[in-house]
């Protein structure tokens, strides 16, 4: 009875010794993750792979929710700023940049050496701040050069073209017109509408970037300003205004972009990767390819990623990027680049024997050496400057009195130039 | 009422007033109980309007005088800088310009339709409630889904109203291919949606002017249209007035159809923008609140002096 207590106190030691043990070990390892990302299709790849690495991590569950682009873009307007969103999202880059340097962590130092193992560096461009990189770019997108291979043949063309003035001659070849002179197929298809910062995209692609041009240009000290007011604001959209008044090589009537191509109503358009299995499930017995965006001063095409993000709110930061880890790894990659058509940001893929299949997707991985990589400038205001752009872009468009009148297109290249900085100028991010 | 059997609760059998004495329960008399029974039944109702009236609209004022970007917080007050943000922007005017024509147009239409079917259906007619369904079926519809297929019949190539026109000699019609048709086939869409529901409430006010007037007009000899002119539409101005009340606010508030049917269609861009499409993308995509709540307050004093002015028009004289 005298040791009775010495004993309890024994007890009392070894028990809270034991719950702190236990405590810290579950926290380690135990934990509940939530996915969010914002293409449904690849919901069933991504069940996959949660149940893959659920099966090496036991005491990890994962949920993945996947909405639709714009809803996930609603409801991460909300969440993330009032600290709810899910542990592990996926964005694309532009809808990542608003976010990024304040509410996303840098990407562990263990995690970082394995991802820069298979990583092709120049993706990192998107995710990295400050020389931290802040998420993890699995999978990137960039705009090629889709064409119907029966109406090239049928028109004598052989290949896709090669620059600018042969994309022009080959649309103006490759169009028809019905009984009452409307176009009946497009040698072109041409963004006019649509989700705004999607039209000013494909402006940026086929207009801006051959020319030499791009959306935003430094002006140092973190400040920028627009960067077509010049020659190639003005080629850029002579280049629409031609194609559709001088060359009549499509209208407003026609349908446009993948649905257009995929009912054979276009015979050339700029896209990116995911029309490949648009079209599979569209017509899956058209003929087509791809290839890189024709040049004129430059080849260029911008490219987009899909990152892997860490919010500093989530309570499983470190079983999220064991996640974001395992994700990245060659085996999944692979599967997802076969499965789904969504080219890796990884250099160490065999894609031809990946995509033996899909062979037009190849188009975004063999680049032709003087292909020029743009990339975004990572400011929080881009998509409303694409945005913006997307809505007045059509204003232009339309007005057929453009048509060789070089003062009329440069006003118009201003006023688009106008909207630009001055959404820089309300950000005080604005610079000469 | 001598000899009326006595009221009974139904699952005890006794008497009212025998069931009351049991209770001991009071009538309702004394100016105190009164005001407590008004302050139950008022309190619970002004404070969820307090809740979710009042309260969001005042802060939709405040934040409209400060930079408020939905990333970083509320930021400093700006005075009427959001304001003149607005008021610069081309997109705002596009939509403000789109809203008003929409809402004039709509309104206009579907009221002077509504009345017309109400009433048409109103007269001795067969199948009348055949007719009432088939009109009021729209309506109940889901508008997303009647959207698209509105969209399949507008398309140039192969929709079913350029085929008609064709097939009829006419030439086709770009119905979404042009920023001023997109809007004009959304108003289309949108008056063939609301027509029912303006058609029923015309039709209860119709039926509810006393026949007695029409007899004394049918004595005095007087037309069709003037019993219409002189007894049916004055009779009505209160159903009228609260017809055009709902259409505006209702299509002042448009986006939708307009979404659905212009943005992904050939027409986009700026022109048929309407203001809570804006408002909507200042504020959720672009994340420039302050902007936004400017943008709505100038909607709601939009809506508030189109209201006003109804009302004045609308009075008894």
């Amino acid at each position: 009875m005298k040791n009775l207590p010495k004993l309890a106190l024994l007890l009392c030691m070894l028990l809270a010794a034991g719950t702190v043990f236990a405590g810290g070990q579950g926290e380690a390892e135990a934990a509940e993750l939530t996915l969010w990302s914002g293409y449904p299709d690849l919901q069933e790849f991504y069940e996959g792979v949660v149940a893959d690495f659920q099966e090496a991590n036991p005491n990890i569950q994962v949920e993945v929710q996947t909405f639709a682009l714009s809803d996930l873009n609603q409801k991460l307007a909300v969440a993330i700023p009032s600290k709810t969103a899910a542990d592990v999202i996926e964005l694309i880059s532009v809808h990542s940049f608003p976010y990024a340097e304040k509410f996303f962590v840098e990407v562990p130092a263990d995690v970082q050496a394995e991802v820069m193992k298979g990583i092709n560096k120049e993706y990192l461009h998107d995710v990295t701040y400050d020389g931290k990189m802040l998420g993890v770019p699995f999978c990137f997108y960039s705009e090629v050069l889709y064409y119907n291979t029966d109406h090239f043949a049928e028109a004598g063309l052989k290949s896709a073209p090669d620059t600018m003035q042969q994309l022009t001659d080959y649309a103006a070849k490759l169009t028809k017109y019905d009984t009452e002179g409307n176009v009946s197929r497009s040698g072109i298809s041409l963004r006019f509408s649509g989700h705004p910062a999607g039209t000013c995209e494909k402006f940026w692609a086929l207009g801006l970037l051959p020319e030499g041009g791009d959306i935003l240009e430094a002006a140092g000290d973190g400040k920028y300003h627009n960067g077509f007011n010049d020659d190639s604001g003005y080629k850029a959209l002579k280049l629409y205004i031609d194609l559709l008044y001088k060359h009549k090589v499509t209208d407003f009537n026609i349908v446009q972009d993948a649905d257009s191509f995929a009912k054979e109503k276009s015979a050339m358009f700029e896209r990116e990767q995911w029309v490949v299995a648009y079209l599979e499930n569209n017509n899956p017995d058209l003929n087509y390819d791809a290839a890189p965006l024709p040049k004129s001063k430059r080849r260029a095409t911008f490219a987009i990623t899909r990152n892997m993000f860490v919010p500093e709110f989530s309570k499983s930061q470190k079983a999220g990027w064991q996640f974001v880890n395992f994700f990245y790894q060659k085996p999944v990659m692979e599967k997802m680049v076969a499965d789904t058509g969504w080219l890796s940001t990884r250099k160490d893929l065999d894609y031809k024997n990946l995509l033996k299949n899909q062979a037009q997707l190849l188009a975004g991985v063999e680049n032709p050496a003087d292909l020029e990589f743009v990339w975004q400038k990572r400011l929080s205001v881009e998509n409303e400057i694409m945005g913006k752009m997307g809505e007045q872009l059509p204003n232009a468009y339309r007005d057929s009195s453009l048509l060789g009148n070089e003062a009329k297109i440069k006003t118009e290249v201003q006023k688009l130039a106008d909207i630009v900085d001055g959404i820089l100028k309300e950000s005080d991010l604005y610079g000469m | 009422m001598e000899g009326a059997t006595p009221l009974h609760l139904p699952d005890q059998g006794k008497p009212l007033r025998e069931t009351m004495q049991m209770t001991n329960r009071k009538p309702i008399s004394s100016v105190g109980e009164q005001t407590r029974f008004i302050l139950a039944v008022l309190i619970p109702t002004v404070l969820a309007f307090l809740i979710i009236r009042i309260i969001p609209i005042s802060q939709t004022l405040a934040f409209s005088f400060f930079r408020w970007n939905l990333i970083d917080g509320v930021g400093k007050f700006v005075g009427i800088k959001n304001y003149l943000t607005l008021f610069r922007d081309e997109i705002f005017y596009n939509a403000f310009l789109n809203t008003i024509s929409f809402t004039v147009f709509t309104t206009l239409v579907s009221v002077v339709l509504g009345l017309g079917f109400a009433y048409l259906i109103n007269q001795k007619i067969r199948f009348k409630s055949v007719y009432e369904t088939i009109i009021f079926v729209p309506v109940v519809l889901t508008f997303v889904p009647v959207c698209l297929i509105w969209m399949w019949m507008f398309e140039w190539d192969n929709g079913f109203i350029n085929l008609v026109l064709r097939g009829i000699g006419l030439p086709r019609v770009a119905w979404l291919s042009t920023p001023r048709m997109s809007l004009v086939s959304v108003i289309i869409v949108s008056i063939w949606k609301v027509i029912g529901y303006n058609m029923i409430i015309f039709s209860v006010g119709l039926k509810n002017i006393p026949a007695m007037y029409y007899e004394a007009a049918m004595i005095d000899g007087a037309s069709r249209w003037t019993t219409f002119r002189r007894i049916t539409l004055p009779l009505l101005r209160p159903i009228t007035l609260f017809v055009m009340v709902i259409s505006v606010i209702n299509n002042l508030k448009v986006f939708t159809q307009v979404y659905v049917m212009t943005h992904g269609a050939q027409g986009g861009g700026a022109q048929v923008e309407v203001l809570v499409s804006d408002i909507y993308a200042r504020s959720f995509i672009y994340f420039k609140m302050g902007v936004g709540a400017a943008e709505s307050i100038v909607l709601l004093l939009v809506v508030l002096l189109f209201t006003l002015i109804q009302f004045r028009m609308g009075k008894e004289r």
